[in-house]
């Protein structure tokens, strides 16, 4: 790790409960422990891949970095500067380095704005640019994106999926962030407008020398986009590593069963598949010890007993568990 | 085509959006025929109320003694009250003090209960409970009730009936614009715009309102029916409009006393309340049909 | 694998009469299932391929849809012929379902037990008790953890995964030999997924049922399907075994849709992408419909609708111009 630059973005030890209320009185009965641990760094120019399945606190941890939920606990460093603790203008102003596009893009553009105001919003908001200028400026960043200005004036409805994800796209960038945290940002659409916004969005990194913080839970896409991987299940990071190393040797045997579970589109490769047993236990009441230990097929006593904690496995690579696979492939 | 030309005939090529909606709300509005009675209704109110000198053959207060009480005829088409007062005059006078009442109470009412419901369904915690809690605690008061306390505590002016009125409406908005506050807040385009770093009042000015606007505007109109027959009541009992003042319900409460003998005194007016009041309810049903927005998208 | 045709789909034609227009939805679909196969039906979202499926069920939303030609042949009977009536009585005993959101077709307030037993009782004219008795065996069969449990708790309690295999007992209680899937594992997670599509294979071979699956996911499909029919935009572009149209797809959409999804079983430089979007359903383009997005249609392309031509055994291509090799 000495030979890297400097990280853009570091999290250390990020946790975020949400109470369980229950009752007339709304005490809180209980946590769910979306986020549990988590630490991660972006380098700058660098995509680095969340992977996970549903529930496992991957959307939150983006959340968290955006400053959109108050974090429980932990430190969220930008170019050194600890964002958990800015306030106000200071807030204001680095919140312009962060920006993010989500999955929906039904929720993400208010139905009742035009592109041009939905687009224009963040330079408005940060009194950058109005009149002439600021449509100047939308009309830049929608070619930025492959859409024809001229349709600045229509309503979202007026577009298709990709168009409309191309048009959350263009509103990120307004700013000129650093770091965008996409979440999911193709899992809505069809694989062939799929593959059209992977490419801008490499494009878009090398044009415009953007780091990436790219949330999925579709590996084949997280292999194409990042240069680091971080896998995580039940609010923490599992296994950590550069892309290629991970998908050649998995480590952790949460990621071996991910990467066998995805079905394969050669019909050849059928007899090859781990499938993992049981299902996701819930984040509000995790297993004890290793919290894979339950669908673990290696899994031994002292899984269920003690924690692992996420560990140097030497080239840039880390994993938390305590019996972790060598070149078992 | 030269590079440029693209560029500077945005806007122009595409035609405002703003008219899109309304020539495709005109046509919506042509294919329901309860919209149409609704705004037929509240659109004769509106005329009648502007040309209310031109429209009445008399002055509305001024006292003839020696025609009172006389019953509808050529001369006076309503007939005349005790004192002798043409009633057609005074219930188109009424009408303007009407449309006084339905534009006061709800531009207050649904004002104020809309930036409380928004400001509640929007920060939600300890805030929001506190404002939603005191909404509760008006809406578990009966309306009229309440009504005449304020009315009475404030003194018997159409002005003050008019405050007492609209503050018992403020939950109702306030009610609705919360929970559309609540889902709203959640849309991922207000997210988007907290990671830009807009402040509350500019997400709720910029997302919230125009959100929950087609709703509270249903509200609104279906409101106004509701605070002329409420101003009416008021007046009704003497604490709203003041004699000579003619307005409808402190007619009809005048019209009572002679009931037996001389039905027009309160029968007119009553059935001015009457129709402006299905009126506004019509409209605002068609109105909550137009703005749906599975119809309209 | 029979070689009998089960189900035989001959150019279906349904249309939806909207304020838009008409729109297209299915505009001459040709499918066959033999007994015992399964049949992947694959395109992007619109393509037609939820629609197929109501079709052969006859659930199309009518008003505005309306199928407008063509014939359904399931065991040698017209299902477009059908009453109301006997479609319902061939729903869920000979043709079974099972849809994308487990949650939605699942009665929340009833228990999991009591909306088995009510579906076998229905089908099977049998007693309470052995109902019930079939029941607990079908969610033995589906691998359910602890069935007697499950039979009394409501649907909120079960994950999607479980809830899934619930939908998988109750279809195929009722013994029916044509299962239509439509996305069964799109709202599960991946790994969750691999165990109901393994679990779906299994039982379905036991069965020698035939199964329709409908999906977007090319990798479902390869891992699951022995035949495969793509689809675009109302009509069925390509059709063939699993074998041939993974290794030799003929139709350059098919070829598209395969190069433009990242392989995680390799690194790729840069992804191939299909230019432009889906085509309106209201004005489709004129001759093959995918000429728009094609990088070689020709003039002939636009103007004439390509019929089906065979490229292989059993692989069929509506092209002018299909792919080598």
């Amino acid at each position: 790790m000495t030979r890297m630059p400097k990280p853009l973005l570091e999290v250390r030890g990020l946790k975020k409960y949400f109470e369980i209320r229950k009752g007339f009185l709304m005490r809180t009965v209980g946590w769910v422990k979306a986020v549990d641990g988590v630490d991660l760094a972006v380098y700058p120019l660098e995509t680095l891949g969340l992977v996970g399945e549903s529930g496992c606190g991957k959307t939150t941890v983006g959340l968290c970095i955006a400053r959109l939920y108050e974090v429980t606990s932990g430190k969220i460093y930008f170019q050194g500067a600890d964002l958990t603790s800015l306030a106000g203008e200071k807030l204001r102003a680095m919140r312009r380095n962060i920006q993010l596009v989500f999955q929906d893009p039904q929720s993400s553009l208010d139905p009742r704005m035009t592109i041009k105001r939905s687009v224009g919003a963040p330079l408005a908001i940060h009194g950058l640019a109005k009149g002439r200028a600021l449509e100047e400026r939308v009309a830049d960043l929608l070619r930025m994106v492959g859409l024809d200005p001229q349709h600045m004036n229509r309503y979202p409805h007026e577009f298709s999926g990709g168009q409309r994800q191309r048009i959350g796209i263009a509103r990120a960038l307004a700013l000129s962030p650093k770091l965008l945290i996409l979440d999911e940002p193709t899992s809505a659409l069809d694989v062939s407008v799929q593959s059209q916004i992977l490419n801008l969005l490499r494009d878009l990194q090398q044009r415009l020398r953007l780091s990436y913080l790219f949330i999925s839970h579709d590996l084949g896409v997280v292999r194409y986009m990042s240069s680091r991987i971080a896998v995580m299940y039940l609010g923490k990071i599992v296994e950590l590593a550069p892309s290629e190393d991970l998908f050649c040797m998995p480590l952790h045997p949460y990621t071996q069963a991910l990467l066998s579970s995805i079905p394969s589109t050669n019909p050849a490769h059928r007899a090859m598949r781990v499938t993992l047993e049981g299902d996701i236990p819930s984040p509000a009441n995790p297993p004890s010890g290793c919290r894979f230990h339950t669908r673990c097929t290696y899994a031994r006593a002292e899984c269920a007993k003690l924690e692992p904690a996420l560990q140097d496995a030497a080239a840039g690579r880390y994993v938390a568990c305590h019996f972790p696979l060598s070149n078992s492939r | 085509m030269c590079p440029g030309a693209a560029e500077r005939s945005y806007g122009l090529r595409e035609m405002s959006p703003w008219m899109k909606d309304f020539l495709f709300t005109i046509r919506l509005v042509y294919r329901n025929p309860l919209a149409m009675a609704g705004i037929v209704i509240i659109t004769c109110l509106v005329l009648v109320a502007v040309f209310a000198p031109l429209l009445a053959p008399y002055s509305p207060i001024d006292i003839s003694l020696d025609e009172r009480l006389s019953p509808p005829s050529a001369s006076h088409l309503l007939g005349t009250d005790e004192m002798g007062r043409d009633i057609l005059s005074r219930v188109i006078y009424g009408a303007r003090i009407s449309i006084r009442i339905a534009v006061t109470v709800v531009t207050i009412g649904g004002a104020v209960g809309s930036i409380l419901g928004a400001t509640a369904g929007y920060l939600r915690g300890r805030m929001g409970s506190i404002i939603m809690r005191v909404m509760d605690m008006i809406l578990a008061f009966p309306a009229l009730v309440l009504c005449m306390v304020l009315a009475a505590a404030l003194g018997p002016s159409l002005n003050n009936a008019l405050l007492a009125i609209a503050f018992v409406q403020i939950p109702k908005y306030a009610r609705l614009v919360h929970g559309q506050a609540l889902s709203l807040r959640e849309k991922h385009y207000v997210l988007a715009a907290r990671s830009m770093a807009a402040s509350t009042p500019w997400i709720i000015w910029h997302h919230i309102f125009p959100g929950c606007l087609s709703s509270v505007l249903v509200l609104a109109t279906m409101g106004m029916g509701e605070a002329i027959l409420l101003a009416a009541s008021l007046s009704f009992i003497g604490l709203g409009a003041q004699p000579p003042e003619p307005e409808w319900g402190a007619m009809v409460a005048m019209g009572r006393q002679y009931l037996m003998d001389h039905w027009w005194l309160a029968t007119f007016p009553g059935l001015a309340i009457l129709v402006v009041a299905v009126g506004f309810n019509i409209l605002g049903d068609a109105l909550r049909d137009i703005l749906d927005p599975r119809l309209r998208r | 694998m029979g070689e009998k045709l089960l189900l035989q789909v001959e150019d279906l034609h349904t249309y939806f009469y909207t304020l838009q227009g008409v729109i297209k939805a299915i505009d001459g679909v040709n499918l066959c299932v033999r007994e015992g196969e399964i049949l992947g039906l694959v395109g992007e979202s619109g393509c037609g391929k939820s629609v197929t499926a109501l079709s052969i069920l006859g659930l199309v939303p009518s008003p505005p849809g309306r199928v407008e030609g063509g014939r359904i042949l399931f065991e040698g009977e017209d299902l477009l012929a059908k009453t109301p009536a006997e479609m319902r009585s061939i729903r869920g005993s000979r043709i079974a379902m099972i849809f994308q959101e487990p949650m939605s077709s699942l009665n929340p307030v009833f228990r999991i037990g009591d909306q088995m037993i009510e579906v076998i009782k229905l089908h099977k004219k049998v007693s309470t008790g052995s109902a019930r008795i079939q029941a607990l065996e079908m969610l033995h069969e589906v691998r359910m953890p602890d069935p007697e449990a499950v039979l009394a708790k409501y649907p909120f309690q079960l994950s999607g995964g479980m809830l899934q295999r619930v939908m998988i007992a109750i279809a195929l209680s009722c013994e029916p030999s044509l299962l239509l899937a439509d996305e069964p594992t799109t709202a599960l997670d991946v790994t969750v997924q691999a165990q109901i599509l393994n679990l779906m294979k299994d039982l379905i071979r036991k069965r020698n049922a035939a199964v329709l699956l409908i999906t977007h996911a090319l990798g479902v499909v390869a891992q699951t399907c022995d035949a495969v029919s793509v689809m675009y935009a109302g009509t069925v572009v390509e059709s063939g075994s699993v074998e041939s149209i993974f290794r030799s797809p003929a139709h350059p959409y098919t070829r598209g849709l395969m190069e433009c999804i990242p392989d995680p079983s390799r690194k790729s430089d840069k992804l191939k992408i299909i230019p432009g979007t889906v085509p309106d359903p209201v004005n489709p383009p004129p001759g093959c419909r995918f000429h728009p997005r094609c990088y070689k249609a020709t003039a002939t392309c636009s103007q004439i609708r390509p019929d089906p031509v065979r490229v292989g055994p059993g692989h069929v291509v509506c092209c002018h111009y299909p792919e080598e090799g």
